[in-house]
């Protein structure tokens, strides 16, 4: 399914080396509903599309952070790439080879390594700390028992934690300590690559600032490379030299730390920044405009930039002169349209039983739309839910398209930086 | 695999149950009289004596009245052509030379209840444990690589579950035939039986083998095993999208040792409690099977009660004792699969916070 | 500055569990006063969450709500108890702790109300969400109809009233009235096309309109107070920014008083007029937002602070806070300050527990240590060590 473009590709002037893990149009698609009895009764096999083209580089010794809102697909992509789980399409290559193409993914293993986001089930609770430990020594060979033992000792040591307490299991240990010794596990093996899936996602506030101040300890002593997964914007400023912004499946922006945060090019990416909310006096005078909607289904992603049903920058055609609002009501309008979810019913009933089609689309459209057009809009607008309360919803659909259809919808954003038509040179 | 915390939860909850301690009460009680039958057994429970025949178990005196000859001086008297003939009752008396009373073949059934419980005990746990090890095996390949492999795996269970128990282990019995597996009894062989039994003036003879009906313990787990595979394909199903599981396989695991180091461990608990509830179901099954005749053994409950049929109304206790004491084993095991899982089941659940 | 609506005294909950008395919360004092929003921050262990729970007497077995008075302002119940309860009644406050637990439940709707972290497992799955507030809409007129009665206000959906419904039939579970003031509701709270997503079911709802069909829930009975644990925790953060907006506008709207509990910093500085900081089952700090933000005195609340990453400004290093949450078990805590041993400016006098002081050039700001009454002399430090072991 290549028939878009891909995201954002990444800019690698300024490094001659090559990247450590390279991402190239990256993506996993679930089936539903193609099991045996789905087929018999007819029904067809459906995509979620979860990561849907993703394209990035993590140099050797850089921290970089992917960002989202659940359902992004950040997750899906760390272990996509780890091939936790099988990607559908795209390409991954670390340090030089291929990582889909591998048969034998044992040499892999021992250089890239996970740290999962729950302290409480990332860690067999039948083990000792010891044995979780030691396990990936053991997968491996590295050593003799002996040697495994003083590893592990070495590890708790590493992370903060006392080797005294290896005979423990894990609930015996907090949430913080937890994580550190699922931090041990992930540098048994003395990799060069760590993806950290919300590491600190879960920690309380004051937990997570001596994991975040572990791991930069860790990955300066250690020479590692990071890919931090989270949806905390301010973690993510913290530890990350650049970062990824993505959204339904794609990454819609991708820069280094500071201009991300600094000088937010995507509208997503604004929006993002503009919601989380200050520990500062100052917040409660800090106007914030939040973002409208919901996170449309990575099911049936919007056509063209999937932003855009949320976005508070959609671009109107040309030869509209509609304000933004007015232009995003419209839009809001017809999607209704399009999915058929208007209430005709019950607006004819409300409208009265004599009502002409044209009362009711009157009717419709006050309720429907919550702020005022241009009487030339306005009457297009009444003319297309005429046709709805006629039962044309497809006739409707068209003459509202034809108007308004905006550049949004009909192409997929490219750019380096950020994938947006706002950037698009003129 | 057995954890501080978990002994801690079995103990709290034996010490809070008075059902648990009954039940750990009988299935003990179970397994050291089967253990130790040749100690127990007062009499050789294949020793016939017919003139011991039907007596009652303590506390209960038979009468029979019958219509007998008159004798006078050691003849008949005849009067008129005809026999004279007298009402006579005769009483049978228990003795405690025979508690549970006598069959109708005059063998103790103290004797044989006692070693019934090894046939039971024997069967019920080497069919457990063979089903377990069979079922497990294949419900926990089910439920971890999921999609064919399980729908192949689990639709063959249900095939399998599609026939009744009872009849499907008929069946099988018919086609192989029951054969018996003889183990010297080590208790006999050794010579502890006979000094113990000469010690305390016990008849000396006992059985001196084993018998393991070998058929039927197979048919048993055959038919037993899908219960197995559904619980464990239900545990694998929810622990491989754990994370520990997750990181283990990044780390390199291979499957089969993610199956064995982290599905299973984590699996065992449900199947614990299970396999003790399916101990007694095998008891019942084994029970069925001797009382139809399809069985290896003649020193099994559920052939004394077939035995014991024929004198329901008069000599009750020939089957009722053997019946008692599958109720007994049952209810034991039961009340025992309870403690477990009220025990275990806190335990597979996850941390508490205040 | 508004008269107090709310005044909680000493308020002490125990847990009896088989494994020992855990201290929830120990003797916490706070007022609320009406229309403001109080915050009460805190990290996992700090008691915060059992705390709204106390309030409401929602505090399940093994726990108890074992000291202290819960004051809450309100006239009409006064009248209704004093003869009853004298002891009780204080003027217009009402002691909860005083009153029989069902006078306590009865206040739950039209008085109290609660929003939850997780709104999906708060709703009834197999009733529609317009049902489902339309009955806490019943509830209320119930209850406003006869304001003195501290009889359950749920008479009427009991067991023959359900029978009579299967019989008869038509019998509708909740008034059309009822019904209508819902999807009124769920309009007020932002949520499009009311009329139609109140015929929905909760599975139906995206996590953000679910919280807002909660919030419209908690709203109907018209509460004094609205207590929200964790409202937007289990959002995304563009929808809780939504949430928080929602919230924002209607407590403006209503001036309703509202206490709101999360770990979060950053909502509390976004919503919260005063705040106070709870660890360890105690208040360490209280004030408004200004006195607990520029200008903490409780190395914990500083602690806090330094943990959180600024998005704002790039660079600076995490201040972490050492060690671990202490344990709340009645026979691991001794007679000292909770925080003694992870703080940085402990010194010999904390080994006993310090009362609550008032900081100079603040009408409001309490902190529970000794660095409110004195400035932090080293030469008086605990040793290096001195909790290990």
């Amino acid at each position: 399914m290549a028939s878009e473009p891909a995201g954002p590709t990444p800019a690698t002037a300024g490094n001659d080396e090559d990247p450590l893990l390279s991402v190239r149009d990256l993506e996993k698609y679930f089936y539903e509903g193609g099991g045996l009895v789905d087929r018999l009764l007819g029904g067809e096999e459906t995509a979620v599309r979860a990561v849907d083209g993703v394209s990035f580089d993590v140099r050797q010794g850089e921290t970089l952070g992917l960002v989202g809102e659940s359902g992004c697909g950040k997750s899906t992509t760390g272990e996509a790439l780890l091939r936790l789980v099988e990607p559908t399409g795209g390409t991954v290559t670390f340090d030089g080879d291929s990582v889909r193409g591998m048969e034998d993914l044992t040499p892999f293993r021992r250089r890239a390594q996970v740290v999962f986001q729950d302290p409480f089930s990332s860690l067999d609770p039948r083990m000792t700390v010891e044995q979780i430990l030691r396990e990936p020594l053991e997968i491996h060979g590295v050593g003799t028992p002996a040697d495994r033992r003083d590893r592990a000792a070495e590890l708790m040591d590493r992370v903060g934690l006392s080797a005294d307490q290896l005979e423990r299991y894990p609930h015996e240990f907090s949430g913080g300590q937890r994580q550190r010794i699922g931090v041990a596990r992930a540098l048994a093996l003395e990799p060069d690559f760590l993806v950290l899936d919300e590491p600190t996602s879960a920690l309380d506030v004051s937990v997570q600032a001596q994991v975040l101040n572990l791991l930069s300890e860790l990955q300066a002593d250690l020479g590692l490379t990071y890919l931090f997964i989270s949806h905390d914007l301010s973690v993510i400023r913290y530890i990350c030299d650049r970062v990824a912004v993505m959204y339904l499946g794609e990454i819609v922006e991708i820069a280094p730390t500071e201009d991300l945060f600094e000088d937010p090019q995507h509208p997503y990416t604004e929006a993002l920044l503009e919601s989380v909310p200050r520990a500062d006096t100052s917040e409660r005078e800090r106007d914030v405009e939040p973002l409208a909607g919901d996170v449309p289904s990575p099911r049936d992603p919007p056509s063209g930039c999937r932003f855009r049903t949320r976005c508070p920058s959609v671009i109107p055609p040309p030869d509209v002169s509609l304000s933004q609002p007015q232009y995003r009501a419209v839009m809001d309008l017809r999607r209704l349209v399009e999915t058929r979810q208007i209430g005709v019913h019950g607006a004819r009933e409300a409208a009265g039983s004599d009502a002409g089609d044209a009362e009711v689309a009157a009717a419709l459209a006050d309720r429907l739309l919550e702020v005022d057009l241009p009487a030339e809009d306005a009457s297009l607008v009444r003319d297309a839910l005429a046709d709805v309360v006629g039962g044309e919803w497809d006739a409707a659909a068209q003459s509202l398209r034809n108007r308004y259809e905006s550049v949004c919808e009909t192409d997929h954003p490219t750019g380096e930086r950020a994938t947006c038509h706002l950037l698009d040179s003129a | 695999m057995v954890s501080p915390r978990l002994l801690r939860s079995l103990k709290r909850e034996f010490r809070q149950s008075g059902m648990a301690k009954v039940g750990v009460a009988i299935v003990l009680a179970l397994v050291l009289v089967a253990a130790f039958a040749p100690l127990l057994s007062p009499y050789d429970p294949t020793n016939q004596n017919l003139s011991n025949a039907r007596q009652p178990p303590i506390g209960f005196t038979t009468s029979t009245t019958e219509e007998v000859p008159l004798k006078e001086n050691g003849s008949v008297v005849i009067e008129g052509g005809d026999v004279v003939t007298v009402n006579q009752t005769v009483y049978e008396n228990a003795t405690w030379a025979h508690p549970l009373g006598t069959d109708g073949g005059g063998r103790d059934i103290l004797s044989r209840v006692i070693y019934g419980a090894r046939t039971s005990m024997l069967v019920g746990i080497l069919g457990t444990l063979l089903a377990a090890v069979f079922g497990v095996a294949v419900g926990l390949t089910a439920g971890y690589y999921g999609d064919l492999v399980d729908d192949a795996l689990m639709r063959s269970a249900d095939i399998m579950l599609a026939f009744p128990s009872l009849v499907l282990a008929i069946a099988l019995v018919g086609v192989w035939g029951t054969a018996q597996v003889l183990i010297p009894d080590p208790l006999v062989v050794t010579g502890v039986a006979d000094a113990f039994r000469g010690a305390l003036g016990m008849t000396p003879n006992v059985p001196t083998n084993i018998t393991i009906p070998g058929t039927v313990v197979v048919v048993v787990a055959l038919v037993n095993w899908v219960w197995f595979a559904r619980v464990a394909r239900g545990e694998a199903l929810s622990l491989r999208s754990e994370a520990y599981v997750k990181a283990a396989r990044s780390a390199g695991a291979s499957n089969l040792r993610i199956i064995r180091q982290h599905v299973l461990p984590n699996a065992i608990t449900p199947i614990i409690v299970l396999a003790t509830i399916q101990v007694a179901a095998i008891i019942l099954l084994e029970s069925a099977l001797s009382f139809l005749g399809f069985s290896g053994t003649s020193l099994s409950w559920g052939f004394d009660i077939a035995l014991g049929r024929q004198y329901q109304s008069t000599s009750w206790w020939i089957a009722t004792m053997p019946g008692i004491a599958i109720v007994l084993a049952v209810v034991g095991l039961n009340l025992v699969g309870d403690w477990l899982r009220d025990a275990l089941d806190p335990d597979i659940g996850g941390e508490g916070g205040v | 500055m508004a008269d107090p609506l709310l005044e909680v005294r000493d308020l002490t909950t125990r847990f009896f569990t088989e494994g020992g008395q855990i201290n929830a919360v120990e003797s916490v004092d706070f007022t609320v006063d009406e229309g403001e929003v109080f915050g009460i921050v805190g990290e996992s262990g700090s008691g915060k969450s059992v705390t709204a729970l106390s309030l409401i007497d929602l505090v399940e077995s093994p726990g108890e709500v074992t000291d202290g008075q819960i004051r809450y302002r309100n006239a009409d119940l006064a009248a209704a108890v004093a003869d009853d309860h004298p002891a009780a009644v204080d003027g217009d406050f009402v002691d909860l702790l005083q009153v029989p637990p069902r006078i306590r439940r009865s206040l739950r709707g039209p008085s109290f109300s609660t929003i939850f972290q997780d709104p999906m497992s708060s709703m009834n799955p197999s009733l529609t969400v317009g049902e489902q507030i339309a009955e806490a809409v019943e509830v209320q007129r119930r209850a406003s109809a006869n304001p003195r009665s501290t009889r359950s206000r749920t008479q009427g959906f009991g067991l023959g009233s359900f029978l009579t419904g299967a019989v008869i039939g038509s019998r509708e579970f909740v008034s059309a009235a009822s019904h209508e003031r819902a999807v009124e509701l769920l309009e007020q709270v932002g949520i499009p096309d009311p009329e139609d997503r109140a015929e929905e079911y909760p599975h139906q709802f995206s996590g953000g309109m679910l919280q807002r069909a909660m919030i419209a829930q908690a709203l109907a009975g018209e509460p004094d107070v609205l207590i929200a644990d964790e409202p937007t925790t289990a959002l995304d953060v563009t929808i809780q920014a939504q949430i928080l907006d929602q919230l924002a506008d209607l407590q403006a709207e209503r001036g309703m008083t509202t206490l709101l509990i999360t770990h979060n910093l950053g909502v509390i500085a976004r919503m919260c007029d005063r705040v106070g900081v709870m660890y360890a089952g105690e208040f360490v700090e209280r004030g408004t937002l200004a006195d607990v933000f520029d200008r903490p005195v409780h190395p914990y609340t500083q602690g806090l602070i330094g943990s959180v990453p600024d998005l704002d400004a790039a660079g600076g290093r995490l201040q972490p806070i050492p060690g671990n949450v202490p344990s709340l078990r009645d026979e691991e805590m001794d007679d000292r300050c909770y925080f003694a041993d992870r703080c940085p400016k402990a010194m010999e006098e904390c080994l006993e527990k310090p009362p609550e002081f008032g900081v100079e050039g603040s009408p409001d700001h309490g902190v529970t240590c000794y660095l409110a009454d004195h400035d932090y002399d080293p030469d008086a430090a605990l040793p290096e060590g001195y909790f290990d072991g």
